[in-house]
C-alpha cells in the first residue's frame, strides 16, 4: 500500500552552483541572477560599506555590480572561482567611483555606529572598541582598506586578491601587514 | 628566521596560511624574540577585532531596485527582439554592403578616403555652387548625432545613459524625441544619478522657456525629494513666476520632506522678491 499523494516528500532541487547560475544568465535566463543576488548582496554591500562608510552609496554600488554582471555576461567563461570574478567587477566599480568622487568628502559620525541589537558579546567597552576600530579603518588609505576587507571579511586567499587587483602577492601581503600595523598604532 | 623574515611571514601567520614547517620556524622565532612576540600578539588582537566587526544588512530598497532593474532589462530585451530600431536597421543595411574580409574592408576604407580627398579638391574649385550641399551634409551629420544620443539614452546601463546626457551638450538643437526622453528620465529613471544629471542638462539647454511648463508638471508628479529639489532649483534660477502657485500647492502636502518644504518656502520668497 503506497502513501497518499499529499504525504509524499517533495523533491528539493539540488542547489545550483554560482557557475551554473551565471552560465544560465549568460544564456539569457536573466531572472536567475536573483539567486546570485540573494547569495551575495550582503557580502557586496559590506565590502563597499567598509570602503566608503556610506550606506546609500554602497547600495548603489551593489546595484552597479549586478548591472555589470548582466552587461558583461557574455564575457563569462566559467574559469576560476565565480566570486573572484564578481569581486573583480566590484573592485573596478569602486575605483570608477573614486575617480569621479569629489575630494575630501567627510564621513558622517553615524557611519561608525554599531546597532544595539548586534550580537557582539559582552560590553559597552567592546562596542566602543569596535567603533574606534571602524574610525581607524576609515583613516587608512583605500588600497589598505580594500585588502583588509578582502582578506579578513571575505576570507579570500592572498593569491586570489593579487589576481583580482592585478598586483604581486608580495604587495598584497605588505599592504595587509602595514594596514594592520597602522590600525594597531591608531588603537593604542 | 630573523626579524625581517618574521615580518614577511606575519601576514601568512595571521591568515593561517603558513605550512607546518614555516609555522614551526615562525613560532620558534617568537618564542625567542620578545619584541616580535609582543608585536604579533597585538596584531592578532586587531585581526580578531576586525573579524568581529558586525555584518550590516542593506535596506529593503536594494532588493526593490534590483527587481526593477531585472524587470526593466527583460522588458527592454523583449521590445528589442520585436522591433529593430532605427540604429539596428542602419547596421543591418550597412552589413549588406560591408565586406567580411579585413583586406577588402581596408581597400574600401582607402577608396573612401581617396574619393573624399578628390571630392574635396574638386569642391574647392567649385566652392560657390556646393555650399548648399555642404549645408545638407551638416544637417545629415546633425541627424546622425541626434540618433546616437537617443540610442545611448535608451541603453540599460546607467553609465551609457550618462554618456548620452553628456553628448546632448554637443547638439545644436536637441529634437523632440530627445527632450521627451530627458523628461522621462527625470521622472522615472531607476538610477538617481541619471535623474539628477538629466535635470542638470536641462539647465544648460538654450531654450529653457519651452521646457518650463513640462518641468512644472514633472515637479507636481514627482515624489523623490532629491529630484524635487533639483527641479525647484532650476525653476528658481529660471525665475519662473508660475512656480509660486505650484510650490504653494506642494506645501499643502503633509508628507513632504522637511528639506523640500524649507526650500519651497524660501523659493516662494525669492520668486516674489524683485531681487534674486
Amino acid at each position: 500500500m503506497g502513501s497518499p499523494d499529499n504525504l509524499k516528500p517533495e523533491k528539493v532541487p539540488f542547489p545550483l552552483s554560482d557557475k551554473e547560475i551565471m552560465f544560465a544568465v549568460r544564456d539569457g535566463k536573466i531572472e536567475r541572477l536573483s539567486l546570485l543576488f540573494e547569495r551575495y548582496n550582503v557580502n557586496l554591500y559590506n565590502y563597499f560599506l567598509r570602503l566608503t562608510y556610506n550606506a546609500s552609496l554602497s547600495e548603489d554600488l551593489v546595484q552597479e555590480v549586478f548591472l555589470k554582471l548582466i552587461k558583461y555576461r557574455q564575457t563569462y567563461r566559467g574559469e576560476g572561482v565565480f566570486t573572484t570574478w564578481m569581486f573583480q567587477i566590484a573592485h573596478n566599480t569602486f575605483y570608477d567611483y573614486t575617480r569621479k568622487k569629489k575630494p575630501h568628502q567627510s564621513i558622517e559620525d553615524t557611519a561608525f555606529e554599531i546597532a544595539d541589537d548586534t550580537d557582539i558579546g559582552e560590553s559597552l567597552a567592546k562596542k566602543e572598541d569596535l567603533i574606534r576600530l571602524k574610525k581607524a579603518i576609515s583613516r587608512l588609505p583605500e588600497d589598505y582598506r580594500e585588502v583588509l576587507v578582502l582578506r579578513i571579511y571575505r576570507n579570500m586567499k592572498y593569491k586570489d586578491i593579487a589576481e583580482m587587483m592585478n598586483c604581486p602577492v608580495g604587495t598584497i601581503k605588505a599592504r595587509v601587514f602595514h594596514g594592520i600595523r597602522k590600525l594597531k598604532k591608531e588603537m593604542s | 628566521m630573523n626579524c625581517k623574515e618574521f615580518e614577511k611571514k606575519t601576514p601568512d601567520y595571521l591568515a593561517g596560511e603558513l605550512d607546518p614547517a614555516a609555522l614551526q620556524e615562525y613560532e620558534a622565532h617568537i618564542a625567542g624574540c620578545g619584541v616580535c612576540r609582543e608585536e604579533v600578539e597585538e596584531l592578532k588582537k586587531i585581526w580578531l577585532s576586525y573579524s568581529e566587526l558586525p555584518e550590516e544588512i542593506p535596506s529593503r530598497d536594494l532588493r526593490k531596485k534590483f527587481d526593477i532593474m531585472i524587470e526593466t532589462f527583460n522588458t527592454g530585451l523583449e521590445s528589442g527582439r520585436n522591433e529593430s530600431g532605427a540604429w539596428q536597421k542602419l547596421n543591418d543595411w550597412i552589413s549588406i554592403f560591408w565586406p567580411k574580409q579585413p583586406a577588402l574592408q581596408f581597400a574600401l576604407v582607402l577608396f573612401i578616403c581617396l574619393a573624399s580627398l578628390f571630392t574635396g579638391f574638386t569642391a574647392n574649385e567649385m566652392k560657390g555652387s556646393h555650399v548648399s550641399e555642404i549645408a545638407q551634409m551638416r544637417d545629415e551629420v546633425q541627424t546622425l548625432n541626434q540618433l546616437v544620443v537617443l540610442t545611448l539614452l535608451q541603453q540599460n546601463s546607467p553609465s551609457e545613459r550618462l554618456k548620452g546626457l553628456n553628448r546632448i551638450n554637443y547638439l545644436e538643437n536637441p529634437d523632440e524625441a530627445i527632450i521627451n526622453e530627458l523628461f522621462s528620465m527625470i521622472s522615472s529613471d531607476p538610477n538617481m544619478n541619471v535623474r539628477l544629471a538629466s535635470i542638470d542638462i536641462l539647465n544648460d539647454l538654450p531654450n529653457l522657456d519651452y521646457f518650463r511648463t513640462k518641468l512644472l508638471s514633472t515637479l507636481i508628479e514627482q515624489s523623490s525629494p532629491l529630484v524635487q529639489m533639483g527641479i525647484i532649483e532650476l525653476l528658481i534660477t529660471a525665475r519662473e513666476k508660475r512656480a509660486k502657485n505650484v510650490f504653494r500647492e506642494m506645501l499643502k502636502n503633509h508628507n513632504l520632506d522637511t528639506a523640500v518644504k524649507e526650500r519651497l518656502e524660501l523659493g516662494i520668497a525669492q520668486l516674489e522678491s524683485t531681487i534674486l
